[in-house]
């Protein structure tokens, strides 16, 4: 703690839940009220159901559900490898070179994801590549978007790594390969994980590309729950929200505990 | 006898600036020589162009008399222990030194594990991870990994730098017994720090600004310095103006400060004392030019106080002293 005064700490304190309370906790608490109310006129509902929440798990929303997972774990897995490997070869190369590729692995967080929708839409909707009405337009899309966030954290990680691991490892007789392998890629392990989260759950709540380029037969959970809001069904998608939510935070935390032991 | 490791006309370019200039050094066959110099001298540098971790941009490299110039790290066979250790942190420590090892049945890499961890006393530490140990302990680690390839050249950057005081006066002693084992090993030793370039050398190569200054065996250079910049970074020598452009060099244990009017001497006023243990350090400034003279003294009783006059006592260069051009 660095704040030691007891007046400061109370500060702090308050500051803290007059910012969090409002901004977080409410709209979330909200969120877990209506998954459960029956109907809601007053203040607090009136009457509580888990109706909702036994449509959310059910039929055609777990299949949404489970489209979501696979979407997001495609891209995710692609989004890593390729913010590693670009990351690593990024370091590499020379300093003008270094600048101009970093600035473009960055791109994609300065373009407005329906821009990203759109430009694959057009992109890939006519031959010789003719992605349209098929999952895999979703997939890129959100391979797309995470990227420069895997990257990041990926490249920021080995920004801060000393280079004297990698050149004490090749004087100790190892190739290039067994130093990537055997000491870059391990040393990298604790950012690879964060950059695999950070993508999880950004394509597991992307809707702004997703909504321009997703097929009737690959609906992610997030457009459902766009759709639902949109045709006033409130309630389920309030119920869809919460196991959204749930799963997503399930997966982050066996991914941070996976990592752990990991690095045991 | 080719030497282990040769450097002809080195020079190293960091983008614009120059770290390395035109620098050359032989260091022979189970010799130590200590690279010592001021922080930013072009000291690391030195070690890396050895090492293959840089591109010199001129001179060339050569070790037991081969050109390795333009040879990556791995074909070096060169033992590295740099400052900060570099201990791979997912490794254990028996991982860790069998790194080198990889071509050896796996037999003999664990036997050679045993060997080299024995050898620095850290057998006992072999299923740690490196943030299980203290400062000391990663250091041998780190030169127990360096020497399981039985490297005939082994570099170390400041390897005691991140170490306190007193450990790092018992790893010299570590360092002295180490050698006397690996009699056929080169040493090259980079230190800012004259004790363990005294304690440790055959010979010291003295480095300022990218270049070499003075090499030499190190009594040698510890008693006829050739240069001003020598003198006073081997032993804090004071450097006292004479006559004709030279400069008298005297270690500050062969200045005597006595009351003033004593004859023989030269007038001054204490400037500052400071107790050092078991000796005395009294600076005085000499009244004929203002040069700061610094006296180590076993007592202070009967000599002037901070502020008075006092009389400086120094060898002529018959009695001790010796002389450098400015
Ligand atoms: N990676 C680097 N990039 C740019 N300049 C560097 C780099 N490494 C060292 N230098 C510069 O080169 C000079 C020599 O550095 P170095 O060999 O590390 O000195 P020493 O080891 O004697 O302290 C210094 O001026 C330093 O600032
Ligand atoms: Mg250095």
């Amino acid at each position: 703690m660095l704040v030691w005064s007891r007046r400061g700490r109370a500060l702090l304190w308050t500051v803290f839940a007059l910012v969090f309370v409002p901004v977080v906790l409410a709209p979330l608490a909200v969120l877990v009220l209506a998954a459960v109310a029956g109907s809601w006129n007053g203040v607090l509902p009136t009457g509580y159901t888990t109706g909702h929440l036994g449509d959310a798990l059910a039929g055609e929303q777990v299949a949404s559900l489970s489209v979501s997972l696979q979407t997001a774990f495609l891209a995710g897995i692609g989004a890593v490898i390729v913010g590693v490997w670009g990351a690593l070869a990024v370091r590499e190369a020379p300093p003008a070179a270094r600048r101009i590729a970093d600035a473009a692995m960055h791109l994609p967080i300065a373009v407005p994801s329906v821009v990203v929708g759109l430009g694959l839409l057009t992109a890939f909707s006519r031959p010789p590549i003719a992605l349209n009405g098929t999952m895999w337009l979703v997939v890129i899309a959100h391979f797309v978007l995470v990227l420069a966030f895997a990257y990041s954290t990926v490249s920021a990680a080995l920004e801060r790594t000393d280079p004297a691991y990698a050149q004490v490892a090749a004087s100790l007789g190892a190739s290039p390969m067994r130093v990537l392998w055997r000491v870059r890629v391990p040393m990298l392990m604790p950012a690879v994980s964060a950059a695999a989260s950070l993508s999880l759950a950004l394509s597991m709540g992307e809707v702004g590309a997703t909504i321009m380029v997703y097929p009737a037969s690959w609906r992610p959970l997030s457009v459902t729950i766009f759709t639902l809001t949109d045709r006033g069904k409130v309630f389920l998608a309030s119920a869809e929200t919460v196991v959204l939510l749930a799963t997503t935070v399930v997966i982050l935390v066996g991914l941070g505990v996976a990592t752990r032991r990991g690095r045991r | 006898m080719t030497a282990a490791i040769g450097l002809r006309d080195v020079t190293v370019h960091y983008g614009r600036t120059e770290a390395l200039s035109a620098f050359s050094i032989d260091v022979a066959v189970g010799e130590t020589v200590a690279l010592l110099g001021p922080s930013g001298s072009g000291k690391s540098t030195a070690l890396k162009a050895v090492a293959g971790f840089l591109r010199p941009s001129a001179g060339s490299v050569l070790l037991a008399g081969r050109d390795v110039t333009h040879a990556p790290p791995r074909e070096r066979g060169i033992g590295v222990v740099v400052q900060q250790y570099a201990l791979f942190p997912h490794m254990k420590v028996k991982d860790n030194v069998a790194f080198g090892l990889a071509a050896m049945g796996r037999a003999d890499r664990r036997a050679r594990v045993a060997e080299v961890l024995d050898l620095v006393g850290m057998a006992a530490y072999a299923g740690r991870y490196p943030r299980e140990l203290s400062g000391g302990q990663q250091q041998r680690v780190a030169i127990a990994r360096a020497l399981a390839i039985r490297p005939p050249v082994l570099l170390l950057d400041e390897p005691l730098s991140a170490l306190d005081a007193s450990l790092r006066a018992e790893m010299v002693g570590e360092l002295q017994r180490l050698k006397r084992e690996l009699p056929d090993t080169a040493v090259l030793y980079v230190t800012h720090d004259q004790t363990e370039a005294l304690a440790l050398a055959d010979r010291i190569a003295v480095m300022r600004d990218a270049r070499l200054v003075d090499v030499d065996a190190t009594e040698e250079l510890y008693h006829r310095p050739p240069s001003a910049f020598t003198a006073s970074f081997l032993g804090a020598a004071n450097l006292i103006p004479r006559e004709g452009g030279e400069l008298l060099v005297v270690r500050p244990h062969q200045v005597a400060v006595a009351a003033a009017g004593t004859p023989g001497g030269r007038a001054a006023r204490v400037t500052g004392v400071q107790w050092r243990g078991s000796t005395y350090r009294v600076t005085c400034a000499l009244d004929a030019d203002g040069t700061e003279v610094r006296a180590d003294v076993a007592s202070l009783d009967g000599l002037p106080g901070v502020g008075e006059t006092a009389t400086v006592l120094v060898p002529t260069v018959g009695e001790g002293a010796t002389v450098v051009r400015v």
